[in-house]
């Protein structure tokens, strides 16, 4: 009786293990289907401000050089803020806008404008590129979205 | 000591059905992560490649619509910018700074091999019938529009309209001559004995709204049409005589084209300068399509 008794506890004990492991593993496996909905999102979203040339205005700005005065970074900062509100409540996000001056195959780094909404969780972070050019004054610029469940 | 045999059984049982229950779940949530990271590599390639080919669009100013019948050219000439120079460093700046270790993004001539952006040949072909609208290079300085002798008879008619983006300061005549403009030698009309007869409407717009249709009809393409046009100090000349129904030549004018041109036939496709391929790495997903 006391043999099958202890025996019987360990029984309970591993299932009891088991029970902690599948609740874990269950909300673990569940990271991958946020990832995926996050990055969605942040897709959708950069293809909106893509498509409405948010990103191309700000060429508008730029010099022959393609630098940005720095008396205009605060407009474009205030631009592209009010653009991070229109995410959902829920996402937090950083958005990177980074402009190159292309000659003779090199890229000249000119500036870099960041705007940030909330605080980016870095473990499950979700990261969107694009990609806009001016070419009459061969200026290339990079888009990255940095995003996260608030 | 049955009684406790009996529990440690069951809860054994009950061990076992579990362990084969998370084995049945972790292999369904394996497939389930598959699907997810290749629906996410999917959504990537898609959004990768509609992201570089709006941007080569955007550059190149070119649109190209297919109908039933015909082919409409919407352009913007000349590029005001070294077209060839600049595709090149953006192949550079791609592979640099945008593409990602997941995706692979090329750029692949007509054989499908991968090609040097700046080497992209300024020419989009109907094909079979080898009909080609091209330019002198990438700057677009000048444009023409070509239809192979052998291949008359599937050209129907074409509809070319050009529309400055300055004022011409000109008047639309009855005789459908503008004050600026005049045809030397003028147009002839189709005559039996005449071997291309091509039918072509040919219209003018500016800045100002000002509009005129100079050219409507069928007319004789065996001798050459010049079309002399002042604007301002500069003086334009489309020469038209088949092959080449279009030759434009333009330095200091701007002028955005739509240049339509009908065939007696659906059974044609239209041959690109190059397609864009975005592949992603680790999965068997990727696009390729016509730039």
């Amino acid at each position: 009786m006391k043999k099958a008794f202890i025996f019987t506890l360990d029984a309970l004990f591993a299932v009891s293990i088991m029970a902690v492991f599948f609740v874990v593993y269950s909300f673990e496996m569940n990271v991958p289907k946020e990832t995926y909905w996050l990055s969605v999102m942040g897709d959708t979203f950069m293809t909106s401000l893509d498509k409405s040339e948010v990103f191309y205005k700000i060429y508008d700005k730029t010099r022959g050089d393609c630098s940005v005065d720095s008396t205009d970074i605060p407009g474009i900062q205030n631009s592209l803020s009010a653009q991070m509100k229109n995410l959902s409540n829920n996402i937090n996000g950083k958005l990177i806008v980074t402009i190159y001056q292309g000659a003779n195959d090199i890229f000249s780094l000119r500036n870099t404008i960041e705007v940030q909404k909330g605080a980016v969780s870095e473990t499950q972070e979700t990261h969107i590129k694009r990609v806009f050019s001016d070419p009459g004054k061969s200026c290339f610029g990079i888009v990255e979205l940095v995003i996260s469940y608030g | 000591m049955a009684k406790g045999f009996a529990i440690a059984i069951t809860v054994t049982m009950i061990l076992v059905i579990m362990l084969l229950y998370m084995q049945n779940f972790s292999s369904a949530q394996n497939a389930d992560l598959n699907r997810i990271a290749q629906l996410l590599a999917s959504e990537k390639v898609i959004h990768t490649w509609s992201d570089v080919n709006d941007d080569f669009y955007k550059a190149a100013n070119l649109r190209i619509e297919r109908g039933y019948m015909n082919v409409t050219f919407f352009d913007s000439l000349p590029a005001g910018f070294n077209l060839g120079e600049f595709l090149h460093l953006y192949g550079i700046f791609i592979d640099s700074k945008y593409e990602t270790p997941d995706v692979d993004i090329t750029y692949l001539d007509e054989a499908g091999k991968p090609t040097d952006l700046r080497l992209l040949p300024a020419k989009i072909t109907i094909k079979p019938y080898n009909i080609v609208y091209y330019y002198d290079d990438w700057s677009k300085h000048e444009l023409f529009v070509k239809i192979p002798e052998e291949n008359y008879s599937i050209f129907n008619r074409t509809i070319i309209h050009l529309n400055f983006s300055e004022s011409l300061e000109c008047t639309c005549n009855d005789d459908q001559q503008t004050k600026c403009a005049k045809f030397d030698p003028n147009p002839k009309d189709c005559k039996s004995g005449t071997t291309y007869c091509i039918n072509i409407t040919l219209s003018i717009s500016d800045a100002s709204g000002f509009k005129c249709t100079v050219l409507d009809g069928a007319y004789d393409f065996d001798s050459q049409i010049k079309w002399n046009f002042h604007i301002g100090g500069e003086y334009l000349q489309i020469p038209m005589r088949m092959p080449i129904i279009i030759d434009m030549r333009l330095q200091n004018i701007h002028v955005n084209t739509s240049t339509t041109l009908i065939l007696n036939t659906n059974d044609f496709y239209i041959s690109y300068p190059a397609q864009l391929s975005v592949s992603a790495v680790n999965y068997n997903t990727s696009r390729i399509d016509n730039v």
